[in-house]
């Protein structure tokens, strides 16, 4: 099997496209150029192998990418007609591969991948692959959120494209969302006195005459503690793995001192819980007094969005422990994953009078991660109906 | 990948073979022997031969991560300079610090003697880190980057431009460093933060799977020479089952380093006697089990 028969770039592109990984032109061609080096062309293995390291970067990717080539190499001897019998050709001359002009192969991602006039892979090859990532392999749920946006918002996607191009259909993706934490600091100096305080000393020095000992302070850290509290179960079980991620990135993608997750269900009557499956409960005048003054609050819910009614006892309840809340923490914002044209004329419009709420959107995060900064953001004049 | 080889004696750069380190050797230079797998070996090769590449290393606590580069170094007998990362470690740490305090002394005293002998070479306070050391070696150095995850977040995005250009320019005098010869990089990760994918982009991928029942007996082999084969066989199959009890559950595994020192502690005593032991209760429990809960569901068992 030569190259240019290999299907690298059908998997690259399915990786980039259908999978959501970074990958640059720079990682096709690393790849190429080992295979002209004579690298990962002995056996199919090798050749996976080598697209791990250099595609993969993480565990999960890695498993990806060998369930892909599995895939590929099943469709590619109906479809080419060759037989491959799951190995290419073995080369057993390094030289000639070295010297072998690959210029087609090479010039293929260029052209790809800054033009879209190549046309797309066989349909039959984008149907297989796609379906790869239907099957509830490694990224399970989001298929439930993306059904449940989808209805939604069905107005707007009145032409639905053949295949996706994006690999995370929610509406913020993890890449995003640790962006938009890293926003949320509060730098403050704290810890040990590392750091040389230049103006200090220089005036110590004016001051004795001669530098004694200089004047050193602590280094800048992030002292922001966030609190997560989320809306679990009934309405919003499409949208757990969304919430899911947000702890995630929250956690290990943000630069928080802090981040306390809680769970609840509709609205916080008298207790909040640990565990997503409202398990380990604990009294809210607890947690409240654990957090402190300084600590901020997002919430996660949809407010009765998802199910469009209108419930005077949830807006009653929410707005008592909205209040309560207010009172122990300065700052705190609601994220609402159903899309604020929803809201009007539920019980969600009416709770969005309460407090600042933004829906799950790149903006709306940002907007919610502005509030708990302590800057004004005017928040209700981005919804006319509100006013 | 066999013709690696062929093509890193071809650009005439070194070549990693994984062969285990001597004895002699180990003793030399405080190294224990380390025993990495063929594929291991290939990803190391490949970042050789990438050059700009660096080789990004995960695995589970204790499987030999940070061992690596140790053993890659020696074996090509190439310089070494680790880098260990601690929370407040800055990215500039690894290049330079500039003693500006030292500098503000010898100024004053200067000022005094009124001999002004190296206080306006502003390069008598600079201090190489291990990467500005390993770009100004003339031989291509092995560099650690140990536990990046322990870093602020800004840490790894803050050593782009100079892994991937091979420079870096020294702020106080303006002078820039280019590597020499580019380093060979190995970076370990716990996995406690995200990494940025910017840097991820970068860098070559490998996870350290968790060693075999056989690759096992082979490490605890190189580790205690002439120790008896009934022993090796007992000891890492008690060890393998109690792994595999704890498989599932949340809690930290018991890692090859740890089987390692618990090895040595059993091939002190007469060997009879502990591979009766070994038959019921775990002896000396301390070295694998870290947490009470540990101790409570996997000694009361038998």
């Amino acid at each position: 099997m030569k190259h240019e028969e290999l299907p690298l770039l059908n998997i690259f592109k399915n990786l980039r496209q259908q999978h959501g990984l970074l990958l640059g032109v720079d990682e096709y061609m690393v790849v190429l150029r080992s295979l002209q080096a004579g690298l990962g062309v002995e056996s199919r293995q090798e050749l996976e192998e080598l697209c791990c390291l250099v595609w993969a970067k993480s565990e999960q990717e890695n498993h990806l990418i060998r369930q892909i080539f599995e895939k590929m190499w099943q469709i590619l001897p109906t479809q080419s007609g060759n037989q491959v019998r799951g190995i290419p050709e073995p080369r057993t001359l390094p030289e000639s591969n070295i010297s072998l002009p690959e210029k087609p192969t090479v010039t293929k991602p260029l052209s790809d991948a800054s033009s879209d006039e190549k046309p797309a892979p066989e349909p039959s090859q984008v149907d297989e692959l796609a379906e790869l990532e239907s099957k509830p392999t490694i990224i399970p749920e989001p298929l439930q959120t993306v059904q449940a946006v989808r209805s939604s918002r069905q107005d707007r996607l009145q032409i639905r494209p053949h295949y996706s191009l994006l690999s995370e259909y929610f509406p913020v993706t993890k890449r995003q969302m640790k962006q938009s934490w890293r926003y949320l600091r509060r730098p403050v100096r704290e810890g040990i006195p590392i750091e040389l305080d230049v103006e200090a000393t220089v005036a110590k020095i004016g001051h004795e005459g001669m530098l004694l000992t200089p004047v050193l302070i602590p280094r800048l850290t992030n002292r922001t503690d966030l609190v997560l509290l989320i809306d679990q179960e009934g309405s919003m079980v499409p949208f757990h793995d969304l919430s899911r991620q947000l702890v995630e990135t929250a956690e290990r993608g943000g630069r928080l001192r802090q981040t306390h997750v809680f769970y609840f269900h509709d609205y916080a009557d008298d207790y909040l819980y640990r565990h997503p499956a409202l398990l380990d409960a604990q009294p809210i005048s607890e947690v409240m007094e654990e957090i402190g003054q300084r600590a901020v609050v997002l919430i996660v819910s949809d407010a009765g969005a998802a199910r469009g009614n209108f419930d005077q006892e949830r807006v009653e309840e929410t707005k008592q422990w909205i209040e309560q809340l207010q009172q122990s923490v300065r700052y705190c914002a609601w994220l609402n994953p159903m899309p604020n044209e929803y809201w009007r004329d539920t019980t969600a419009g009416e709770i969005a009078r309460l407090l600042p709420m933004f829906e799950m959107s790149r903006q709306g995060m940002n907007g919610a991660i502005s509030v708990l900064r302590g800057r004004y953001v005017a928040w209700e004049k981005m919804y006319s109906w509100l006013i | 990948m066999s013709n690696l080889k062929n093509l890193l004696k071809a650009h005439g750069k070194p070549f990693y073979t994984g062969n285990s380190i001597s004895l002699e050797d180990s003793q030399g230079y405080k190294l224990s022997p380390y025993l990495p797998s063929p594929k291991l070996v290939d990803a190391v090769n490949l970042s050789i031969f990438l050059e700009n590449r660096p080789l990004l290393l995960k695995g589970e606590p204790g499987c030999g991560k940070t061992r690596l580069a140790e053993a890659v170094a020696l074996e090509l007998g190439l310089p070494y300079q680790p880098w260990y990362i601690k929370s407040t470690t800055k990215a500039k740490d690894g290049l330079y610090t500039y003693d500006a305090v030292d500098r503000l002394y010898d100024v004053q005293l200067a000022s005094m003697d009124k001999q002004s002998p190296q206080v306006k070479d502003l390069n008598n306070y600079i201090r190489k880190g291990p990467l500005g050391c390993a770009f100004e070696n003339e031989k291509r150095t092995v560099v650690l980057i140990d536990e990046i995850d322990k870093a602020d977040i800004d840490f790894p995005n803050d050593l782009l431009r100079e892994l991937d250009e091979q420079k870096f320019k020294i702020e106080e005098t303006g002078e820039e460093v280019e590597a020499k010869c580019p380093p060979i990089v190995f970076i370990t990760s716990n996995d406690e933060k995200d990494l940025p994918d910017a840097f991820l982009r970068r860098c070559l991928f490998y996870y350290i799977e968790f060693p075999s029942d056989e690759q096992l007996k082979s490490i605890v082999n190189i580790h205690f020479p002439e120790s008896p084969i009934d022993l090796v066989e007992a000891a890492v199959k008690r060890f393998t089952e109690l792994r595999q009890k704890m498989q599932g559950k949340h809690d930290k595994k018991v890692s090859t380093s740890e089987l390692l020192d618990w090895f040595a502690v059993l091939r002190e005593f007469p060997q009879d006697e502990v591979l009766k032991q070994l038959q019921g209760q775990i002896p000396f429990p301390e070295i694998l089990l870290k947490k009470w809960e540990d101790h409570q569901r996997y000694l009361s068992e038998k």
